[in-house]
């Protein structure tokens, strides 16, 4: 009976880790899958001034970031957090005009027993040298 | 006290003389030898007795009219003291044109008076100028005809384009920049109109106008003076859809108004390398048209790949989760 009882157990842990694994390979894989193109066209074209470096269009970022992670993390998770951060890569202030070439994206998701996935990544425009 | 009250009185004395009488002004333009031409013309009279009458008379003179043929005839009256400017226009027809030196005899008869202004005209040079590299200046010869004021004075066309290459290169794909464009003209630079044309490709510009060119779509443009220098703009406002980027002449629903001609976003394999014209209709005195090609061709993408574009996204880990502050809960 014993023996029964540490079988299921012991399965019942295989299962857990199993499925632990896949929810954390599949979310870590949406996010550094993160397309590029979703950054690309958030890069400001039609507004952007003559002397201005290139900068991302914020409101578009966030709702395209948003719609991929609802759409790829929606067999792992029910919710997830996600954060935006904005800075200047050559360290200009642009707090008033509000255009920045760098991004922080950061994602949180609940895994289980109060673990948790978090990870960031940084997306700047660079030049072509 | 005479002698401050001199330059006034010289002043008021200058103020209060009459403009001269006789020939005041013409317009000849070069001649065609077709088209019926306007010109414009204005003789100045002062009436010394009443109901005296003025008799304008223009007779052109060339190798068909080896004695002169009248092309005009017109008598008008005044009464003494009235001053008046006759302004008229004439239709030349453009069978009486003969090739060489046309002259105008502009007469008037009248009481005391017989005055003629004598006007060396030269038919029209009918031409098309492809401006390139090696073909970047324009020289015609004397053949616009003009009293002003009494001044007579003869003009040319005379253009040097800059710029006119038979590829315009621009360093990547993100609109089309004519700034590197520019002519200069040896007088206020005429036109009917100025089209720039781009070669269809798909349907990538069927916002566009149509263009007596089927495989070309047109976009209107104008020139600009600066400092001597015209340069081209768009005559009108265009309109971009944010997304494509694809262009329109005319408003349209989720269209925004731009002054930039914006190439359509992700085609930039086929787009790196346009063909384009811009033509300009009855250009200068002569009224000749100028068209230019030339291929406009983008080095880089505009965003993509950091070998072949000129932006891109690099991407860096970061473990820096303190400057993250806002986070938003979202439900799958």
């Amino acid at each position: 009976m014993i023996n029964v009882w540490i079988c299921f157990t012991v399965l019942g842990i295989m299962l857990s880790g199993f499925s632990f694994s896949i929810r954390l390979s599949g979310i870590n894989r949406t996010f550094y899958l993160l397309p590029r193109g979703i950054l690309e066209t958030a890069v400001m074209i039609i507004d952007r001034e003559e002397n201005d470096k290139p900068y991302y269009d914020q409101q578009y970022l966030k709702e395209a970031v948003k719609q991929y992670f609802v759409s790829n993390l929606k067999p792992y998770t029910d919710n997830f957090e996600v954060a935006f951060s904005y800075f200047d890569k050559d360290g200009e202030d642009n707090v008033f005009s509000g255009k920045y070439d760098g991004v922080i994206i950061g994602l949180k998701v609940d895994l289980m027993l109060g673990f948790k996935y978090q990870n960031s990544l940084a997306f700047t425009i660079g030049q072509h040298e | 006290m005479n002698f401050f009250c001199l330059p006034l009185l010289l002043l008021a004395i200058g103020k209060s003389a009459p403009p001269k009488l006789g020939w005041k002004s013409f317009i000849i333009y070069p001649l065609s030898m077709v088209e019926t031409q306007e010109i414009n013309f204005v003789y100045s009279a002062l009436a010394t007795v009443n109901n005296q009458a003025y008799l304008l008379k223009i007779t052109l003179q060339n190798i068909r009219y080896p004695q002169g043929v009248l092309v005009f005839q017109n008598t008008e009256y005044l009464n003494k003291g009235i001053r008046k400017d006759f302004k008229r226009v004439f239709f030349l027809d453009g069978l009486a044109v003969a090739e060489g030196m046309n002259t105008f005899y502009f007469s008037c008869e009248s009481t005391g008076i017989y005055d003629v202004e004598e006007a060396e005209a030269y038919p029209r040079v009918e031409t098309t100028f492809y401006p390139n590299e090696d073909n970047y200046f324009l020289s015609l010869p004397y053949n616009y005809v003009e009293l002003k004021n009494g001044v007579y004075t003869s003009k040319r066309d005379r253009f040097i384009f800059h710029g006119f290459t038979s590829v315009i290169e621009d360093e990547y794909y993100y609109y089309l920049d004519l700034s590197s464009l520019w002519f200069e003209s040896e007088n206020p630079f005429e036109y009917d109109s100025i089209s720039l044309l781009i070669r269809r490709s798909g349907t990538l510009y069927n916002l566009l106008s149509y263009s007596t060119f089927l495989d070309y779509r047109l976009v209107p443009l104008n020139v600009i003076e600066v400092s001597s220098q015209y340069r081209f703009a768009f005559a009108s406002p265009l309109y971009v859809e944010p997304n494509s980027l694809l262009m329109s002449v005319t408003p349209r629903n989720g269209f925004l108004e731009t002054t930039k001609f914006f190439f359509p976003r992700n085609y930039y394999s086929s787009e790196k390398d346009i063909d384009m014209r811009i033509i300009i209709r009855k250009a200068g005195y002569n009224q000749f048209d100028i068209q230019y090609n030339f291929i406009y061709f983008s080095n880089l993408r505009y965003i993509g790949d950091c070998r072949n574009s000129q932006y891109c996204i690099m991407t860096s880990s970061t473990s820096s989760f303190d400057n993250l502050t806002d986070w938003e809960v979202v439900d799958t």
